[in-house]
């Protein structure tokens, strides 16, 4: 930390309210908090990240255009964000032209920690698979995935974020963990072993 | 977190094949919170140390866990500062916030208004003299004759009401503060 009381440090919810009366230091603030981890998350949900980084910014426009509008006791701050991103990246996605190519959809591996090549090379295997595995998932699937097991955010507040019901999300974490691990097990040289994937369950 | 469950009486009877793959029953359905890490201490220790005697629940845990972390290793490359850069251009581009922003000020301006209009109409017999001598005749006669001159003060009062909503608001909601200087690099990332 930088010496600062917790008493100092303002919550989100007197951001939001700080942005309400036009005070444009606090959106920074806010976008200094979250803006990474939503772009993260955008990226993987979109896998574009062009389109992640303008829906990132179209999102932290809304919050400061209707500050006024949010209400603590609805819900915290980084699920109203996250909902408002949730539902600017489906309508981008609604409006993709089939023909455009996705830019960012070539996985880009990062240089190799590994002096070992058969190795270096099983893990590019391994991670250019799950990055395939995950592009076959759907977008819904893909945003509920990454808010679970990377973001680590409870049920209850991505039922919220994606408007659907609590049931939904776990059955689609189920469905999309059995997705990736029957990729990924036997270029583990695993048997995955598992039963097939649950239905596909509507909104 | 969201967990919720209990601790006490955990069922581990067969699964059959459902979601959780081939574990058994409470940990096939907590697999996901146990992963997540949104389970209850002694939860999280009850199915743990059951996934340890356990070859099934064992290979599941530990297959579910390898996938988990392979998804957190794929590499997202974020331009966080790219973003605010243009995030800050559109701000800047934003109308004016609501004028209910500046109370404050718009209060001020009003208290401010009103001493003058006091002031003036503590000096009411310099006004009248002022007027009668610079405002043209057919508009002397017309601010002076009796009932308009009883109301020469509320008209002050209304007349510095009008210029602080029509002329002082609106310049007070175009001032903007300027946006501060980015620090993402103080904030480390969660995840990958």
């Amino acid at each position: 930390m930088r010496g600062v009381t917790p008493a100092a440090v303002p919550s989100d919810v007197d951001l939001v309210r700080r942005c309400a009366r036009g005070d444009a230091a606090a959106i920074r603030v806010l976008y200094d908090r979250h803006g990474e981890s939503l772009l993260r998350f955008l990226e993987r949900m979109l896998r574009d990240r062009p389109r992640a980084e303008d829906v990132c910014q179209e999102a932290f426009l809304r919050v400061w255009r209707r500050a006024e509008l949010f209400d603590p006791a609805r819900g915290t701050f980084t699920a109203w964000l996250y909902r408002a991103a949730a539902n600017l990246a489906f309508n981008r996605l609604a409006l993709k032209s089939s023909t455009e190519t996705e830019l960012s959809s070539q996985l880009v591996l990062p240089p190799a920690e590994t002096v070992n090549p058969s190795e270096e090379a099983s893990r590019n295997e391994r991670s250019r698979l799950l990055h395939d595995a995950l592009g076959a998932l759907s977008p819904q699937d893909r945003a509920i995935l990454t808010l679970r097991h990377i973001e680590e955010r409870p049920v209850a507040e991505i039922a919220g974020i994606l408007d659907i019901p609590e049931g939904t999300v776990k059955s689609r974490v189920h469905y999309a963990m059995h997705r990736l691990r029957s990729v990924l097990e036997p270029a583990m040289g695993v048997d995955p072993g598992s039963p097939a994937a649950p239905e596909q369950d509507s909104r | 977190m969201g967990g919720d469950a209990t601790a006490s009486g955990g069922d581990f009877s067969s699964n059959g094949g459902s979601a959780g793959g081939g574990a058994c029953g409470l940990l096939a359905e907590r697999l996901s919170d146990l992963l997540a890490g949104d389970l209850p201490f002694a939860m999280r220790r009850e199915l743990e140390s059951h996934a340890s005697g356990c070859a099934a629940c064992s290979a599941e845990l530990s297959a579910a866990a390898r996938t988990v972390a392979a998804l957190r290793a794929l590499p997202v490359a974020v331009r966080g500062d790219a973003v605010w850069s243009s995030l800050e251009r559109a701000l800047a581009r934003e109308p004016a916030r609501r004028p209910h922003a500046f109370a404050l000020e718009a209060a001020l301006l009003g208290v401010l208004g009103t001493a003058l209009a006091a002031a003036l109409a503590l000096r009411n017999d310099r006004v009248v003299e002022w007027i009668e001598r610079n405002v043209p005749d057919a508009l002397r006669e017309l601010l002076l004759i009796g009932s308009l001159r009883a109301c020469l003060l509320p008209t002050l009062f209304a007349l510095f009401g009008a210029i602080v909503a029509v002329v002082a608001l609106p310049l007070l909601a175009a001032r903007r503060p300027p946006l501060p200087a980015l620090a993402l690099a103080a904030h480390p990332e969660k995840a990958s």
